[in-house]
């Protein structure tokens, strides 16, 4: 399998100088046993978008590398608590920073892609598509949507309070053909919401990629002439990024007039056939004949639980009404479990008292201190049990050692992402989850260094990938699969305190 | 093989309403300065593309022969555009054009709807000297309609004021600054025709817009 990504800075960003704020992330694992692509659209109305989108990339890249590498078998479950640990991630390093999470708005699209399945993550706008085969030798083009608001333009971004809510995460257990993974910018040419996907593009698209690759030739060489083609501008002035997934030993070949070609939307992790997407409300037993004719596992969506364990993140990173939800979270999962477990230990420490004073008053082993005094102990404990139960859903996980972020790829001008997430966790049980109301702005961020160059496109194609010569720190050390494409400007993804006279800031 | 064919979805539309003041006090100066500006809001969207293909204007005038508040040109695509020549006269019923403004954004929305067209978040510029001769109890209104606008995320309502405009009534109108009209650059508005915005209307709103250096048009606030 390979995959490939390009991006293009918008001609209204160049005319306007403002910086590129899509980022992309692609890699191949070297054993050839699975495929990652991240793009993110930092938000045009965001300050400092193309960092937040920068950050997603590597997080998202890093930590399922992380999660492939140390299983065999990804399950959903696994790679839905990675996501989440990701974006967890990403938050908390740009308030770590010093930025306002408001001013790094980005949404997320992205695909973890093994040779029998892929999983897919959507928040907000930019669009993904999936080829598959079905059993009758067609091929069914699975897409996940957009979600916007009522004017095209109002999108959902994982740095909002309530990213989880707008989390999509989809499991298709089937071999992928090929899948396209792009912002915004380039949505309009790859589909049309009334009548599907446009074959006039994707097939040449298609056909060209996989000539491409079988001539010896990069998958990003062609995916950066097609985001950078000069006939975009006449529809779209906003950034243009897209990765493509391509099993180049099965060839996609999809009919002039799409008749071989089945069209489905992803509904609530539920394949549904485009001609159906406007009915609301679908029985579930619909959902089902629906999906078994393409014989996906559908997936929902993927309500985070936010973190609430003793490692929890630091005040300045949880917003009020998170805190209020973890809070709310957290009495509802442990608080009747502590209730029963203690007044169950209270009880048993009561009665084999008793027994104990009764049968063997002179060993040696018997609680001297009675069970009255038995009881707090082991309440203390069932807290400590419903921590680690509500910590599996969470996307902190406690305690787990720092070195390994020291692998992780760097994304060129942000190589202080250094999870500091996990850094914190690992000091678990002294932390706390701090007040409720906590500011969401830090401390004035610290330099970084650079970002790669606009122009430059990368590839992933199951050869290790040269460093960037550009940028030399852009691809760490023993990550050369790994291929980050962010903002063109060397100074947008270098973090600085919002500068109150910037331009951009309250020209009053 | 054929190639790649590049087909956007051209049916989008950004609606734009222009609250313009044409009345006496506008005489002179004023009047000519609101021209000008109206010839570079036009040749700002003839450079630029997309602008030009997906901008639908709508102008309400305000005061002039009338005397009232009135649409002088209904919503038209920015190509069919073309500046009319304003002349001053009559008094400033500005929160009743202000009003009127915002329903055209209403109807316009129905209207894309009804049609399945896409729209972006709408934009609402409110171009005066800033004497408004309103009744109290209109004039409140207008404000009202006009908050719950920018704060519902209905719209994006700019107040630019000409010449030595009372800038105290125009921001009451939004809470973003009041901008000059003089060395305006309208071109730079339309970074915002494909950039994303916040559907939440509970999110913060974080600082400032980003937008290019030395430009007029810091003051815009995102989200």
């Amino acid at each position: 399998m390979l995959v490939g990504g390009a991006t293009c800075i918008g001609e209204s960003h160049k005319r306007s100088g403002i910086p590129l704020q899509d980022s992309f992330k692609v890699f191949t694992d070297p054993s050839r046993r699975y495929v990652i692509a991240v793009v993110s659209d930092g938000a045009g109305s965001a300050k400092h978008a193309e960092v937040g989108s920068q950050r997603i990339c590597s997080a998202y890249t890093s930590e399922v590398r992380r999660l492939c590498e140390k299983s065999n078998a990804v399950s959903l479950d696994a790679f839905k608590e990675t996501t989440s640990f990701a974006i967890q991630s990403a938050r908390r390093s740009l308030v770590d920073d010093g930025y306002l999470l408001t001013d790094c708005h980005a949404t997320i699209v992205a695909t973890l892609a093994f040779d029998d399945k892929c999983f897919l993550v959507h928040l907000g706008d930019g669009l993904q598509v999936v080829l598959i085969r079905e059993p009758s030798g067609a091929i069914a083009a699975c897409i996940s949507e957009p979600e916007n608001g009522d004017a095209s333009n109002e999108t959902f971004f994982y740095t909002e309070d309530d990213w989880y809510q707008h989390l999509r995460i989809t499991e298709i257990p089937r071999d992928v053909l090929a899948c396209f993974i792009m912002s915004d910018g380039m949505e309009e040419f790859v589909w049309n919401p009334k009548s599907g996907l446009k074959l006039p593009f994707c097939r040449p698209l298609l056909q060209k990629a996989r000539d491409a690759v079988l001539s010896g030739g990069e998958l990003n060489a062609t995916l950066e002439d097609v985001v950078s083609d000069e006939r975009t501008n006449q529809f779209t002035n906003d950034d243009k990024t897209l990765c493509l997934v391509l099993r180049s030993s099965s060839p996609v070949v999809i009919d002039e007039t799409g008749s071989n070609l089945n069209q489905y939307v992803i509904r609530n992790g539920h394949p549904v056939k485009f001609s159906q997407r406007h009915e609301t409300g679908p029985a579930p037993s619909e959902i089902k004949k629906t999906a078994s004719s393409v014989d996906l596992t559908a997936q929902v969506k993927v309500p985070r639980v936010q973190p609430v364990s003793r490692s929890g993140p630091a005040p300045s990173m949880v917003s009020a009404s998170e805190k209020l939800r973890a809070i709310e979270s957290y009495k509802r999962t442990s608080g009747v479990f502590v209730f029963i477990l203690g007044l169950a230990c209270f009880l048993i420490g009561l009665v084999s008292g008793y027994l104990l004073n009764e049968i063997e008053q002179d060993a040696p082993w018997v609680v001297k201190s009675g069970p009255s005094k038995a009881a707090p102990v082991v309440v203390e404990k069932g807290l400590e049990e419903s921590n680690r139960d509500i910590s599996v859903t969470s996307p902190l996980p406690r305690g787990e050692a720092t070195s390994s972020t020291s692998t992780s790829p760097h994304i060129a001008g942000s190589d202080v992402l250094k999870d500091p997430v996990r850094s914190t966790s690992s000091r678990d049980s002294s932390s706390s989850a701090g007040p409720v109301g906590g500011e969401l702005k830090a401390n004035a961020p610290q330099g970084r260094g650079s970002v790669n160059p606009a122009t430059s496109s990368r590839l992933s194609s199951g050869e290790p990938l040269r460093a960037d010569v550009s940028n030399p720190a852009s691809v760490s050390k023993g990550d050369k699969n790994d291929v980050v494409q962010s903002s063109s400007k060397g100074s947008a993804a270098a973090p600085k305190a919002p500068p109150s006279d910037a331009p951009g800031s309250n020209g009053k | 093989m054929s190639d790649i064919n590049f087909e956007g979805n051209s049916r989008q539309r950004t609606p734009c309403v222009l609250v313009l003041d044409c009345s006496g006090s506008m005489d002179g100066g004023p009047i000519n300065e609101l021209n000008a500006g109206l010839q570079e809001f036009k040749k700002s969207l003839t450079e630029d593309p997309v602008a030009m293909t997906s901008v639908s204007v709508c102008i309400v005038s305000v005061g002039g022969p009338s005397n009232s508040a009135e649409v002088m040109m209904d919503f038209v695509d920015a190509i069919d555009f073309e500046p009319v020549d304003l002349r001053a006269d009559g008094t400033t019923p500005l929160g009743e054009g202000i009003v009127l403004a915002l329903d055209k954004i209403e109807e316009f929305k129905i209207e894309a709807k009804r049609h399945d067209n896409k729209y972006t978040r709408p934009w609402l510029f409110v171009m005066s000297d800033g004497e408004p001769t309103d009744d109290a109890r209109v004039w409140s209104e207008a404000v009202r309609r006009a908050k719950e606008a920018e704060t519902g995320k209905k719209a994006v309502i700019f107040s630019i004021a000409i010449g030595k405009a009372n800038a105290t009534k125009l921001q009451e109108i939004t809470q973003k600054s009041v901008a000059q009209m003089s060395g305006i650059r309208f071109k730079e508005f339309f970074v915002w025709l494909s950039g994303s915005l916040s559907k939440a209307s509970k999110t913060t709103e974080g600082t400032d817009v980003q937008l290019p250096p030395r430009d007029s048009w810091s003051f815009v606030s995102g989200g």
